[in-house]
This record gives structure tokens, sequence and C-alpha cells, in this order.
């Protein structure tokens, strides 16, 4: 697992309580569309994500496209940087 | 690791909230509508309305924590509810994410009068069409001439009839509502016009002035955005982590308040030789209820302490919310019930009952209370 997924895995599980183990979230874990983040997790993301990555999210970028699993994710912030 | 031992200048803090608050002038727990100005000066002059706002911007440098704490000295000397929860609103509401999130000239500009006491702040985010689905809203804000056009109305405004400055919450852009179409604004009443209802009856709370503002083609510059566009969803619900978390410790002290004093009552009933006896019920509740205060005042602290922490803080601040307005609403009713049960009317007491009321219901009903935990657990 890539540096970005395994931080981002460890805010989700330890910070936002995904309630699932380290094992059952995978890369492609649905997130969002799957309600195991609600929407008001998914703005703390957005923000550990921008303060964690120095990226910046522009308002129609905070989505499904690019926040429902660790590998969207990922791909997201390697765009910005 | 876990320390809620008060310490010292926790204690000094919550001592000089004591004393300011004893020298106010006409304390008051009656009935009737208004709002006192000078009070409210008074309580600037001891940084009240700036608890945890840092001393540069002129506050009192306080973290959640002690804010909880402070405030809670506030609810236990000071019985006037409606009056306290219009200063927590502003505080926790309204200068706390200008804080957090507004540019440098906003909070140069704004904090330290919102701090000393010599300007009101009111947070506009219901709407009559959306209750507790708020960012449904219906109140939008269009770009036009560097800034933009606001319009729409809210409701269930704190502060709103009374108020020299509003954060207001518009939909920037519909199509994507809480997930970055909601965006926040900083309205200063000198420069920009909108219209406000006069303070809506209510059944408690009477010293807070809740009202309905209408915006109509209100034009703002875009300085006046606070944080990004598309970040008021996320600021709203990082500003009610801290109101969840620390009005609570109003109602804490409220409480510990109605105890103290119906302690004294049945003590000295007993020593004027009442039935211990007949009177073992009022006993029991009031030792239930004493246990549930310690429990909820541990849930508040350890939901600020998280705060403090710079973590996430939603379900801790929504359990809070939760367990303390439960208990407020239950434990004010019996200990009113249990002065009838003497015999009396204690109208601390009967005030309180009405006051606790709506607790179940600002800052997010109970339901949403339990929704936010819930869909926190996965559910």
């Amino acid at each position: 697992m890539t540096a970005i997924k395994d931080s981002v895995k460890t805010y989700l599980l330890e910070e936002l309580n995904l309630p699932l183990t380290s094992e059952e979230l995978g890369d492609d874990t649905p997130l969002l569309s799957s309600r195991l983040i609600d929407s008001i997790s998914a703005l703390l993301l957005v923000e550990f994500l921008e303060k964690e990555f120095k990226i910046e999210f522009k308002p129609h970028e905070v989505n499904n496209d690019n926040l429902d699993s660790l590998q969207l994710i990922e791909q997201f912030v390697q765009g910005k940087q | 690791m876990y320390s809620f031992t008060p310490d010292p200048d926790q204690k000094k803090l919550r001592q000089e909230i004591l004393e300011a608050v004893a020298s106010l002038p006409g304390v008051y727990n009656g009935g009737t509508s208004g709002f006192d100005r000078e009070r409210w000066t008074r309580l600037g002059a001891v940084g009240i309305p700036g608890l945890a706002i840092p001393e540069v911007y002129g506050g009192k440098g306080c973290n959640a924590l002690s804010t909880t704490i402070a405030l809670e000295a506030l609810g236990y000397a000071h019985p006037d509810n409606g009056f306290n929860f219009s200063v927590a609103a502003h505080l926790l509401a309204c200068v706390v994410p200008l804080w957090l999130y507004g540019s440098e000239e906003l909070k140069t500009r704004y904090l330290p009068g919102l701090c000393n006491g010599s300007l009101i702040a009111a947070n506009a985010m219901s709407e009559p069409s959306s209750g507790s689905d708020a960012f449904s809203m219906k109140t939008t804000a269009q770009t036009s001439d560097a800034g933009y056009s606001i319009t729409g109305s809210k409701t269930f405004v704190s502060n709103g009839p009374i108020a020299d400055v509003v954060l207001l919450y518009a939909a920037t852009d519909p199509t994507q509502g809480f997930m970055g179409g909601i965006s926040a604004f900083w309205v200063d009443r000198q420069f920009h016009t909108y219209a406000r209802s006069e303070p809506l009856e209510k059944a408690g709370l009477h010293h807070s002035q809740l009202g309905s503002l209408f915006f109509e083609e209100m034009h703002i510059e875009s300085k006046y955005m606070v944080g990004s566009e598309g970040r008021g969803a996320h600021l709203f619900n990082r500003s009610m982590e801290w109101e969840r978390t620390c009005l609570g410790g109003l109602h804490i002290g409220n409480m510990h308040r109605l105890i103290d004093r119906c302690v004294r009552h049945l003590r000295a009933g007993f020593q004027q030789g009442w039935s211990r006896e007949a009177h073992q019920m009022a006993t029991y509740d009031l030792a239930i209820i004493q246990t549930q205060l310690e429990a909820v005042r541990l849930q508040a602290y350890v939901a600020a302490w998280k705060i403090d922490l710079g973590k996430p803080a939603g379900r801790e601040s929504a359990m809070a919310k939760l367990a303390v307005s439960d208990l407020y609403q239950r434990a004010t009713l019996r200990i009113a019930n249990i002065y009838n049960e003497c015999g009396v009317q204690d109208l601390d007491a009967d005030q309180s009952v009405l006051d606790a009321l709506s607790s179940t219901l600002y800052s997010g009903t109970s339901e949403m209370q339990k929704t936010i935990i819930a869909q926190s657990m996965g559910l």
C-alpha cells in the first residue's frame, strides 16, 4: 500500500471510526456510495486530505468520483500534487 | 490520557466568572421578553462572549474544555438561561467559525468587538422549508459584480432581531448541495441591507431573541465570504461540534444550581422535623440526577477534549448534546415536582423546565443527533 493510501486508511479507521477492520478496508471498498462514510465525515476527510497533502479541492471536486475509495482518493491526490 | 481535573487557570477562570456574574445588576429570571444590551456589555468586559478566541484578537484564549467549564460557571451563577443561551450561541455558532475559517482581514476587523461585547452575532442556517434538512436550503448566492447577490429567508435565528452581524449560509451551487454547494457569508448590518422580524414568542429562554431574516437580492462583496466557496457545510458542522459540546456547559451549570438549591431546601426541612421517609423518593431521585449529571458532564468534557486535540468530534459532540439535553429536560421537571411535593413553588426550577424544553431542538434535534451517531457507526 502506498503512503497516501496508508495515511488515509489510518485516518478513516482511527479518526472517522469506520466500522471495518484494516483487512476489510481494501483499495476499492466503496466509501460514500455504500454509506460507510456519511456526508459530514466526507467533508472532514476533504479537510484532512487538504492539510495532509497540501492540496486544494475545488467545490465541484468534492464528490464520489474523487472520494469513493482509497484508490480514487490516491488518484485525485496524485493528480493535484 | 484523560485528565479533567480543572487546572489552576480553569479554577481562576471559573472564579472570575462567578464573581463577575454576582456583581451584575438586575439578574432576572422572569417570564417577559426583552433584551438587556447593558448586561451583554458587562459580560463582554470579562470576556465571556469571546472565551474561545485567542488573546491576540481580544479573546480569553480558552480551549474547548475551558470554554465548557466557563459556560458551566455562567449557567450555575447567572439564573437567566435565555440570556446565557444567547451569549453562547453568539460565541459558538458565529465567533468560533469566524476565528477558525475567516480571512485575516475579517478576523482583525470583527473579532475584538465580538469578544468585548460591543458586537452581537447571529447564525442564520434554518429555513422555513428545510428544518432539520438544513442543507436543502432555498437561499441562494449568485455571483454578481465582484461579489454575490443573496436571496432567501432564514428562520429560528437566535439573536436575529438584535444582531449587528450575521453568519449566513447560502447555496452557491444548489446542484452540489451539501458537498461543495453551500457557502458562508459574514453579513454586517451597517453595510448590507436585509429585513428582520420582531422577536418570536416562545415558551422559555425569554431573554434570547429569536427571529427571522429576509434577504432580497442583497449584494455582498467576495471578501465577506467565510472560508472558501463551497465549504459552508463543513464550516457549519465544525461550529456545531463546538456548540453541541460547550453549550451543554450552561445546562450542566443550571442543573448543578437547581440540585444545590433543592438539597438545601430538603436539608432545611429535615432540620425542622420533616420525615425523611416521606421524602425518600425525592432524595433517591436527586441522587440519580446527581449521578447522571456527573456522567453527562464527563461526556461533554470528552467531546471538548477531542476538539482540543484537533480531531473530528462530530460523534462525541452529538452524544454529549443528546445526553445533556435529555437529562436537562428530565432533571428540571423532576426538581420542580420535588418542590411541589414539599408544598412550595420554586420559580427558578419552574422557569428552568420551560427553558429546557427547546434544548432538544436547537443545535440540531435529538433525532438529528441520533442520526449523526448512527451514521458514524456505519448505519
